[in-house]
């Protein structure tokens, strides 16, 4: 600590003139500290630099070359990915199970809790409004109807994800409605057709 | 030796009013708190929905609790500190009472949702005109009374509080500029990324101007007083506030780094937000080492323990602004509850305390008594502490968990949390803590407030006169400085010069920032073409969206980082928003973006999720609008309202203007007819038909659009 500031008031303040304000207010004349100055001036020079460095010289990337790069590498690493999982699905995976989960997540606000239908269509008739069909139920979950308000969910969830909840909705077929269901849309299908469109999918 | 009294009765009428008010706005702050912990807390009342009640809070504990505090202290200590009474008694009344009608005006239009949704800046225009008037009413009273000083040298607070008058005026004025379409009604002549550099320019200097600068002045007034020792060092509190006051203003932008700003005017706010660590320091360091003389005193005098707090908390919260402007980081802060938790500790902590010890210090000696009781004082601090605390730290750490949980992504390179209610869910109990620490910091202020009722009870009201002071009269041959004097005291002596240097000073960033995005700009040509207007219909619905304040709780301004493309869409361009007036790209995400949601949905799901959102979305914390399903919307200001949109540059033919009620309800029955289907009926003429056209159109227009990135 400066030893000027235990200093008697009278005399500092004569020898600095610093004057005192409302009868005792005073400011005392200890110098600045020094690394506060290396700290502002620290500051000062690294904004110059980073401004020149990014602006002016645009050597460092924009926001947007940070993206793009962002977004090549995860395309990349998703290749990479799909081409593991597809290996895999194929041996070990219920896609029925993984699709329940999914299904109570991002399904039920509009096709309800048990898909007994709402804003959507009910799951569980024999009405179906696209052909009861993997590819073509795939479709419909993958690229959405957005026309009629089922939004698209293969950039959301991924190609193995929506084949799984196609699956999981192919079983519904199976478990009967405790409660009351949305009335049918769509065209009737029996159930014979119906195993049978549904059959060479689902394990 | 002149002989003069000061008025102390203003200071009194203030200092009334602070305590008031900092009781009704932090009341307010606990229930917005609780809204958010427990959506139910709005009692299902229009007024008080989430929305509306979030810019009451904040304009309350502003301009309401802050401000009277601050024209307490200001009239307090500027008048010891020039040794002159008040320029004018009659000023100050009008001063006093004006600016509490306002703030009765200001809560009534709020929570009826006339607001021209503006953060910190809510108020529609005749408010506006109000509050200038006022600050005008103030300025020429605080100025005419350093012309009438007997001090020949401005104390360093006072060269604070000149640069608070001269910076608010500027920022008031400048970011309230708009056009009136009807009495409550106006439109900001800015549009989209003006709006916002504008906006964020005045908001954030509105911390700087009415948050920080007037409170420093209050720190070194109420500090070497309370501690009874010299303010540490003269030069390091002159090169502070020079810098300060620069270089504040040129920091704005970092409320809107990866937006659709321009990237050089995001890293100037970046930058200058970086270089404002020191400066800020500077009186941190003034402070707490005048403090640091009277260590001592420390242990046993509550208001020194306030003072030191507060300081700390100056420190802190200026070290962490600089440190989230850095792009990288600010990508995680942003959005996220972490800057409601950096904004409290700088409001209850720097300010709060700072304010709560000048109360202390000021009442005793204006009702010429002591203090009621120095243990209710003293465990008002212990209470304020660590509510303080139970704010800040869980709501930083909710800040943290919500971003990382956003930007998450599995093992299979998809969103990791998908659903947004998983976000919000992880936080909920974080939320719950800090309506307990919001309440335990009410409860000392209301402690307080009982405390200062009895001191001023105690007083013997027959010395409640103004307090009697003298001074010789100022000579000329004062003014002249001693040979071998700092230079700067040829500034302090020179009021008019010191204004000028400031004003100058304050000016030069907004300029620099603002009026290159008022010139002329030439969007990219995919853009030109497919960027339209509002309809009419549409234009109703963004008046709902404005006046539920929607903006409080969601976004419009997807950034250009990965996870966002994924759980958004297509990162916002600021073509899009060249008709935006005002522009909504709000500043907290509590619900997901919403500037890709047009088309996302189906009509009838945002008529479910309007009526009660968790019929379509379990859990949800948004507030239920079931008034928006029943209520007719209104036409009656139609076409001015276009008319005023129309002057401003927004491209609607004087046909269209014309036959806008005939092309809102062609829209509006196209709308009604789908939902019909989905058995709402009666729907063409209902507010939630305008609000669903609105938000089906957010986006809407370069969604098809590919571009390079994709
Ligand atoms: C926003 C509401 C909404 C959500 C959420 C939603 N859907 Fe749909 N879904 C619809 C609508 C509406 C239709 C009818 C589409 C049509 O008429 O072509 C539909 C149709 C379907 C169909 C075809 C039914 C038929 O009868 O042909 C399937 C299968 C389906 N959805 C599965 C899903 C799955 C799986 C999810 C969750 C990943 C989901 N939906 C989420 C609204 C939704
Ligand atoms: C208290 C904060 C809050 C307020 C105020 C609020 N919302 Fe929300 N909003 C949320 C939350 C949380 C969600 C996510 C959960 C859900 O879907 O309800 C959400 C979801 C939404 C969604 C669905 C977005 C999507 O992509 O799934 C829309 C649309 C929406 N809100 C519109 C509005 C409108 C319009 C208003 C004003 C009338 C409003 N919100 C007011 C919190 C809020």
């Amino acid at each position: 600590m400066n030893p000027k500031i235990d200093q008697p008031r009278e005399q500092e303040q004569e020898k600095l003139d610093l004057p005192v304000f409302d009868g005792d207010l005073q400011e005392a004349d200890n110098p600045i500290p020094r690394w506060w100055l290396a700290l502002f001036l620290f500051t000062i020079g690294f904004s110059i630099f980073y401004f020149v460095w990014f602006h002016m010289m645009a050597i460092g990337p924009s926001l947007q070359d940070e993206l793009k790069i962002a977004v090549a590498k995860a395309k990349l690493e998703q290749e990479e990915r799909d081409r593991l999982m597809m290996a895999k699905l194929e041996a070990t995976a219920t896609p029925a199970e993984i699709g329940a989960k999914y299904f109570k997540n991002f399904c039920v606000s509009c096709h309800g809790q048990e898909g007994e239908g709402g804003i959507g269509p009910n799951l569980h008739d024999n009405y179906w409004i696209h052909e009861p069909t993997a590819a073509s139920l795939t479709n419909v979950v993958f690229n959405g109807v957005s026309a009629k308000g089922m939004p698209a969910w293969g950039p959301i969830l991924g190609e193995r994800k929506v084949k799984g909840l196609v699956a999981y909705v192919m079983t519904l077929k199976d478990v009967p409605l405790k409660i009351p269901g949305k009335a049918p849309e769509g065209k009737e299908y029996s159930k014979e057709q119906l195993s049978e469109f549904m059959s060479n999918t689902t394990k | 030796m002149e002989q003069f009294r000061y008025n102390d009765s203003i200071v009194r009428k203030f200092i009334i009013a602070t305590v008031i008010w900092g009781i009704v706005g932090m009341l307010v702050g606990v229930v917005v708190a609780l809204q958010l912990a427990y959506w139910k807390a709005n009692g299902g009342i229009p007024w008080i929905t989430f929305g509306r009640l979030r810019p009451l809070h904040t304009n309350a504990v502003i301009f309401a609790f802050v401000c009277n505090a601050i024209f307490a202290a200001v009239y307090y200590a500027s008048q010891r500190l020039l040794k002159a009474r008040i320029f004018s008694d009659t000023l100050a009344t009008i001063h006093f009472w004006g600016w509490q009608i306002l703030i009765v005006l200001a809560a009534i239009t709020l929570v009826s949702g006339i607001t021209v949704s503006k953060e910190y800046a809510e108020l529609e225009w005749p408010l506006d005109i109000m509050v200038a008037v006022l600050w005008v009413i103030f300025a020429i009273n605080f100025f005419g009374t350093i012309w009438k000083r007997r001090e020949p040298h401005l104390y360093i607070s006072i060269w604070y509080w000149i640069a608070t008058i001269v910076a608010i005026a500027l920022l008031h004025i400048v970011n309230s500029m708009a056009l009136p379409a009807s009495f409550l009604k106006s439109y900001s002549i800015f549009a989209g990324v003006q709006d916002a550099m504008v906006q964020w320019w005045y908001a954030h200097n509105a911390v700087g101007f009415l948050l920080t600068t007037p409170i420093l002045g209050m720190l070194y007034y109420f500090v070497p007083k309370q501690a009874q020792r010299p303010i540490y060092s003269y030069r390091l509190g002159i090169i502070g506030f020079w810098a300060l006051i620069f270089v504040y203003m040129w920091a704005g932008p970092h409320h809107l780094l990866y937006t659709a700003l321009p990237e050089w005017t995001q890293t100037l706010g970046m930058l200058f937000s970086l270089m404002l660590l020191a400066p800020s320091w500077a009186s941190m360091l003034n402070g707490l080492l005048t403090i640091r003389e009277a260590w001592e005193k420390l242990k046993t005098d509550p208001i020194l323990k306030f003072l030191a707090v507060s300081v700390t908390f100056y420190g802190m919260s200026t070290f962490e602004g600089p440190m989230m402007s850095i792009k990288s980081l600010n990508s995680i802060t942003h959005y996220t509850d972490y800057t409601v938790g950096h904004v409290h500790s700088g409001a209850l902590g720097w300010v709060g305390f700072m304010v709560i010890a000048s109360l202390y210090y000021m009442v005793p000696r204006l009702w010429r008594t002591n203090l009621y009781s120095k243990t209710l004082a003293e465990t008002h601090f212990w209470i304020g502490t660590v509510g303080l605390i139970l704010y800040y730290i869980p709501i930083i750490t909710a800040g943290i968990i919500q971003s990382l949980m956003w930007k998450a992504f599995d093992a299979e390179g998809l969103l990791k949390y998908p659903n947004w209610m998983e976000t919000v869910e992880a936080i909920i109990p974080l939320y719950w803590l800090r309506v307990i620490g919001g309440s335990a910091y009410l409860a000392g202020v209301v402690l307080m407030g009982y405390n200062l009722y009895k001191t001023a009870k105690s007083a013997d009201k027959s010395l409640l006169s103004d307090e009697l002071a003298q001074a010789p009269a100022l000579e000329p041959n004062q003014l002249v400085v001693k040979r071998g004097a700092y230079f700067h005291k040829f500034i302090e002596n020179a009021p008019v010069l010191l204004t000028l240097l400031a004003a100058g000073l304050v000016s030069v960033g907004g300029a620099v920032q603002i009026i290159p995005l008022l010139l002329p700009r030439k969007p990219q040509p995919i853009f030109e073409t497919v960027i339209k207007p509002l309809t009419p219909l549409e234009l109703v619905g963004k008046d709902i969206y404005i006046r539920e304040g929607c903006y409080n709780c969601h976004s419009q301004m997807v950034r250009p980082l990965r996870d966002e493309l994924v759980r958004y869409g297509e990162y916002s361009r600021w073509e899009e928003f060249v008709y935006d007036h005002p522009f909504q790209w709000g500043s907290r995400r509590i619900g997901p973006d919403l500037h890709r949601v047009g088309g996302k949905y189906p009509d009838n799901w945002h008529y479910l999720h309007m009526k009660d959102p968790r019929a379509v979305t379990p859990g949800s914390i948004m507030p239920s609008y079931p008034w928006l399903l029943q209520d007719r919307y209104n036409l009656k200001d139609l076409e001015a309202k276009m008319r005023t949109l129309q002057t401003l540059g927004v491209p609607y033919s004087d046909e269209e203007i014309q036959n806008a009620k005939e092309l809102l309800r062609i829209q509006a029955q196209d709308i009604a007819n789908r939902l019909a289907k989905d058995g709402h009926k009666d729907t063409e003429d209902k507010e939630i038909t305008a609000l669903i056209a609105y938000l089906q159109r957010l986006g809407a227009d370069i969604k098809n659009i590919r571009t390079a990135e994709k």
